[in-house]
């Protein structure tokens, strides 16, 4: 244990001296900001406007940093073989596998906790700024939950990058098919949901529902994760639906750190 | 602690052609205990291959490798080694002293020997100025320096050196003879494995010459200065000499 | 020396020139974004997928947009052009699909497409609000309002009427207009009421010119009935045209329609204006 928190602590502290995080960070605070101007320019549900605004650069800022600075860290310690002086230490192919991933989320969530709190303050003061009728679905609690759930999804996605990471030599690679699986997760529910109501229209083959539900259980439901909408309206999900949620997302990425810690222990390293 | 190699066979496929290359072929070998040994061949003998091998980087085809009785696949196996890679690359962002950090804490050390050991390495390899400086400003002699205090900061037994001098100036060269002859007095079992005839010469118990996967000479320090005598043309070392000797036979072959 | 200022001399230039292409170039896209600035929006089946999990956001800036195009139209009232409601129709139905519970789309369906004769299209809009807006009176009491006020479908107005009065929050006056729905014809007044609960709910400047047009409009149409009731006490029978009005002293003159139409007198003695009120 004290040897994958040492490692973990290697990688986030190698992510957070990364530039691009700085940069991330710099765009995700002017973004922020800019939130104050835009939220103005709205007529009426100004407090869904500003939620929106904030909880969509939050979840921006998470994408941008998994996909540039995270599968860096990942694929780059293939790539330039730093890899070799961790493997050089008493560490399994499994403790480096999850030590790693525990340094991405940590990076991840120190990130989003500072953008968070930023967030909150700009929404604090974009409140006193105007009338409180414009608030009137605005939720302390439905926002928290929205970030919470936005945090969780980087957790799953992050599994991703350590799944195809160990696949993967190569960082394009592992960036692509990362990409890929995020898209595919938001859009599977929608797709599904259309082609069951085509399905039931014109009659496809079984076949089709079947992998249709395949699919379904292989990629994550990342659209779950998304309740911006919801948390910009006040409607706060019921603590069943966030434990299942939470549940849900444990497993996946347990599954995904299993399989990753599986082909990487196959794998040799040149 | 020992290293025995037995039978050891590996090869890999390439990814392109499907075809099989062989890196390392029926190779017997044992390091004793407290000896400097020596590795030297052309470019693509299999010596890093060797070395990966022992580090459980990779795995070997059939044989069997021990170390000091254990296999190199356990974790466990590796809390006494230290490994300096060929060209070592660091994480950018981090300091010596972090990578140090890091090194000795994954090995169980004690938290109180940390810190007096970081300061007597950097010390020693001269990098006591750039102790907090990010690796990513060092220079190639630099980052090997300090590749090696990431290596011998848990005061490891045996201790895997790939091409230690590469990139090293006179200077700095002269620093890591120094501290190779002060860990074989305290003991330790070093494999070491070079281009450079002139360094294998000056420090090794005994010489192992690699060719296309086969081992194809094993000499020890009795035979060097038996030769040395012989020696026929000036300007060449013996070992240069043998070394090309083995070397060519393969062509001939 | 000579150098340098060679050096200057065509950099001056060169900023001089590019200042003046700029303006031209600025200038072209103006006179081309007038032109051709008829906007569309691609359907929620498509915008739903691809913005993934910014839902939100897309809608806020598909309203931004819509908000944008509208803003420069809203003066240009002559124009009755059935694509600017086509294209007010889609966007704010892409919108809502986005985000089924964004009210100020629902707010600017009311405001754009019922009041432009398009209330059948705003309606199916409000139907989305009603379903997800479970608890808030509007929809209901906009569809039910549409209903009564443009449709002239005193049935079903009373039925969403009636829905909306049972909802928290609801004006008692919305539950009497429900009641009475049956016994009179519509009224001015009630346009008028309804206008200026919109207004009294809209921070939007170019929204709240355009309510306060309409209520002024309608107050004058109120006005000019009231006077025609009067004639009619008076001489017993409604007056052929508004001139009649004049004539007979009740008003100075016949006020000008703030829609640039004018003002007509129908045989029930009702009174309209031939601009409909369509800011289009």
């Amino acid at each position: 244990m004290n040897r994958i928190l040492a490692l973990s602590w290697l990688t986030f502290k190698e992510g957070i001296r990364d530039r691009a995080l700085m940069g991330i960070c710099i765009i995700g605070l002017v973004m922020l900001f800019a939130t104050i101007i835009f939220t103005g320019v709205f007529g009426y549900d100004l407090g869904k406007v500003l939620v929106d605004l904030n909880l969509s650069t939050i979840a921006f800022a998470g994408l941008l940093l998994t996909f540039f600075v995270n599968i860096n860290l990942m694929a780059k310690d293939i790539d330039k073989r730093t890899i070799y002086c961790v493997l050089s230490k008493p560490l399994s192919r499994t403790e480096y596998i999850i030590g790693k991933y525990l340094g991405l989320i940590l990076l991840v969530f120190i990130a989003l906790f500072i953008l968070l709190m930023v967030s909150s303050g700009i929404i604090w003061f974009v409140k006193s700024f105007y009338a409180q009728i414009y608030f009137k679905n605005f939720s302390w609690a439905c926002f928290l939950q929205a970030c919470f759930y936005e945090i969780l999804m980087f957790f799953v996605l992050n599994a991703v990058v350590i799944f195809f990471s160990s696949i993967s030599t190569s960082s394009f690679l592992v960036l692509l098919f990362t990409i890929a699986t995020y898209i595919t997760g938001q859009t599977i529910e929608e797709v599904m949901q259309f082609f069951k109501k085509e399905a039931m229209a014109e009659q496809l083959p079984q076949i089709n529902q079947w992998i249709i539900d395949i699919a379904q259980y292989i990629f994550p439901n990342f659209s779950a994760f998304d309740i911006k909408t919801l948390a910009s309206h006040g409607k706060f999900l019921p603590m069943e639906h966030t434990m299942a949620l939470i549940g849900y997302s444990a497993i996946y990425t347990i599954l995904l750190l299993f399989f990753a810690s599986l082909i990487f222990n196959k794998r040799e390293i040149t | 602690m020992n290293v025995d190699f037995e039978q050891i066979n590996k090869s890999f496929i390439s990814s392109f052609t499907r075809k099989k290359v062989h890196a390392v072929i029926d190779l017997n070998l044992s390091v004793k205990s407290g000896e400097i040994f020596g590795i030297v061949g052309p470019n693509g003998a299999g010596k890093s291959t060797l070395l990966k091998m022992v580090l459980g980087f990779i795995k070997y085809d059939s044989g069997s490798i021990s170390i000091a009785g254990k296999s190199p696949m356990e974790p466990e196996t590796r809390i006494n080694m230290g490994y300096l890679p060929e060209n070592p690359y660091y994480y950018d962002h981090l300091s010596a002293e972090d990578l140090m950090k890091f090194s000795a804490t994954t090995s169980g050390m004690n938290k109180k020997n940390i810190q007096p050991s970081i300061d007597h390495l950097l010390k020693i390899m001269n990098l006591e100025h750039a102790r907090k400086r990010h690796l990513r400003t060092y220079s190639k002699g630099m980052t090997q320096r300090a590749g090696i205090c990431f290596a011998l900061v848990h005061d490891p037994d045996l201790i895997i050196f790939d091409e230690p001098m590469s990139g090293l100036d006179p200077l700095g060269r002269k620093l890591v003879v120094d501290l190779v002859l002060d860990l074989k007095e305290k003991g330790k079992t070093i494999i070491f494995c070079s281009h450079i005839l002139n360094d294998i010469e000056r420090l090794c118990d005994r010489i192992a010459i690699m060719d296309k996967g086969r081992l194809k000479k094993m000499l020890n320090r009795e035979q060097f200065f038996s030769e040395q005598d012989k020696n026929i043309k000036k300007g060449t070392s013996w070992l240069e000499k043998i070394f090309i000797d083995t070397v060519e036979n393969r062509v001939e072959q | 020396m000579v150098r340098a200022l060679k050096v200057y001399t065509l950099l001056f230039v060169c900023i001089f020139c590019y200042g003046i292409f700029h303006f031209q170039l600025k200038q072209e896209r103006q006179i081309f974004l007038e032109h051709n600035f008829m906007d569309y929006t691609l359907p929620s089946q498509f915008t739903g997928p691809v913005s993934l999990e910014f839902k939100g956001l897309v809608s806020d800036f598909l309203l931004f947009k819509f908000m944008a195009f509208m803003g420069g139209r809203i003066e240009d009232i002559s124009k009755n052009d059935p694509r600017y409601q086509d294209y007010t129709y889609q966007s704010l139905n892409a919108i809502t699909d986005l985000d089924p519970y964004y009210w100020d789309a629902y707010l600017f369906s009311e405001m754009f497409l019922a009041w432009s004769g398009r209330a059948q299209d705003a309606n199916k809009i409000l139907e989305k609000a009603r379903k997800y807006r479970e608890n808030d009176y509007y929809p209901p009491y906009y569809i039910g309002f549409n209903y009564y006020y443009f449709l002239k479908d005193n049935k079903k107005a009373s039925k969403y009427l009636m829905e909306a009065s049972k909802l928290p929050g609801c004006p008692y006056y919305i539950a009497s207009l429900a009641a009475r729905l049956s016994l009179y014809s519509f009224q001015h007044r009630n346009g008028i009421v309804f206008l200026k609960e919109m207004l009294k709910n809209t921070k939007d400047k170019k929204a709240k010119k355009e309510f306060e047009l309409r209520i002024a409009t309608l107050e004058i149409l109120e006005y000019l009935e009231n006077k025609v009731t009067l004639y009619h006490s008076v001489y017993k029978k409604y007056p052929e045209s508004l001139k009649k009005l004049v004539t007979s002293g009740l008003i100075d003159k016949i006020p000008d329609d703030p829609y640039k139409g004018k003002f007509m007198i129908m045989q029930n003695g009702r009174v309209y204006t031939t601009s409909k009120m369509l800011p289009y």
